[in-house]
């Protein structure tokens, strides 16, 4: 009963690493588009 | 940290080229600009400098809006249009924004289905139902927005070295200039989209999800390899 639990919460608990580790994949490509935009948007506005 | 590797592959590689190309871009682009600097007897820029130019600034801006304007209306037309056989359509008689049943939404929601997708209707089913192509079309504005800017800076720039008159930006987004630069880019976008719906009907790509399988017939369509 104990192993299976363990089993089960490792399995678990990958499955949450996996999820996170591609919300964080999805969120690094949000980043460098907006960072992207801000900046050379911000260069057209300013003409530095 | 393999495993990440592997099952992120497809965003890893893509996001690394990404960031190659653009170093690549700024770095033979400083050179390209300092030389034209140099025959003008004008100061070179430094890479930062050249990297916060509208030079550069005009020409990222320019091919990331064609890029996701591409997307952006490949998306959206996929909806209703189809192309019989081909891989990037959907089967013909699914043309439209299909059934409840069909889409897994309101009552039809899976348990694992995403909060929004699991209403019965209103403004937040809605958004996410329209999500990608709502964020492909707001970063090609803003994108396309951001180009115009950098181009107009960039053409008074030049008006000015050669010491003609400047023009406001309202001005600049009618001129040929700025359609010229905009257009060149669309066109080969659409070219290779459509290019895409048709080839796929008749060539393969062993082991591509952008292909049907090799043995598939030509006349199958929507189907995956």
């Amino acid at each position: 009963m104990g192993s299976a639990w363990t089993r089960e919460s490792c399995f678990r608990s990958r499955a949450l690493r996996n999820v996170a580790a591609v919300r964080t994949m999805y969120l690094l490509y949000w980043a460098g588009i907006v960072a992207g935009l801000l900046l050379w948007i911000a260069v057209g506005v300013i003409d530095p | 940290v393999r495993r990440f590797a592997f099952e992120n592959g497809l965003s890893l590689f893509f996001g690394a080229i990404f960031l190659l190309t653009l170093a690549g871009q700024s770095l033979a682009g400083q050179r390209a600009y300092n030389q034209e600097q140099l025959e003008h007897n004008a100061e070179p820029l430094s890479w930062l400098d050249y990297v916060l130019s509208t030079d550069f600034g005009g020409a990222v801006l320019e091919n990331w809006q064609s890029e996701f304007l591409q997307f952006a209306l490949f998306i959206l037309a996929t909806v209703w249009l189809v192309q019989r056989g081909s891989n990037e359509s959907k089967e013909p008689e699914q043309a439209g924004v299909e059934s409840d049943q069909r889409q897994r939404v309101g009552g039809y929601a899976p348990e694992g289905a995403p909060e929004p997708a699991k209403r019965r209707g209103g403004a937040r089913r809605w958004w996410y139902e329209n999500s990608l192509v709502c964020a492909m079309s707001a970063i090609f504005v803003l994108a396309w927005g951001g180009q115009s800017l950098n181009n107009w800076r960039q053409q008074n720039e030049e008006a000015r070295q050669h010491g003609g008159g400047t023009i406001g930006w309202l001005d600049y987004v009618v001129s040929a200039d700025f359609w010229e630069r905009t257009l060149q880019n669309w066109q080969s976008e659409f070219l290779a989209v459509g290019t895409m719906a048709v080839f796929t009907i008749y060539l393969r790509q062993r082991g591509s999800p952008e292909s049907k399988p090799v043995g598939a017939p030509d006349d199958e369509t929507a189907s995956s390899g």
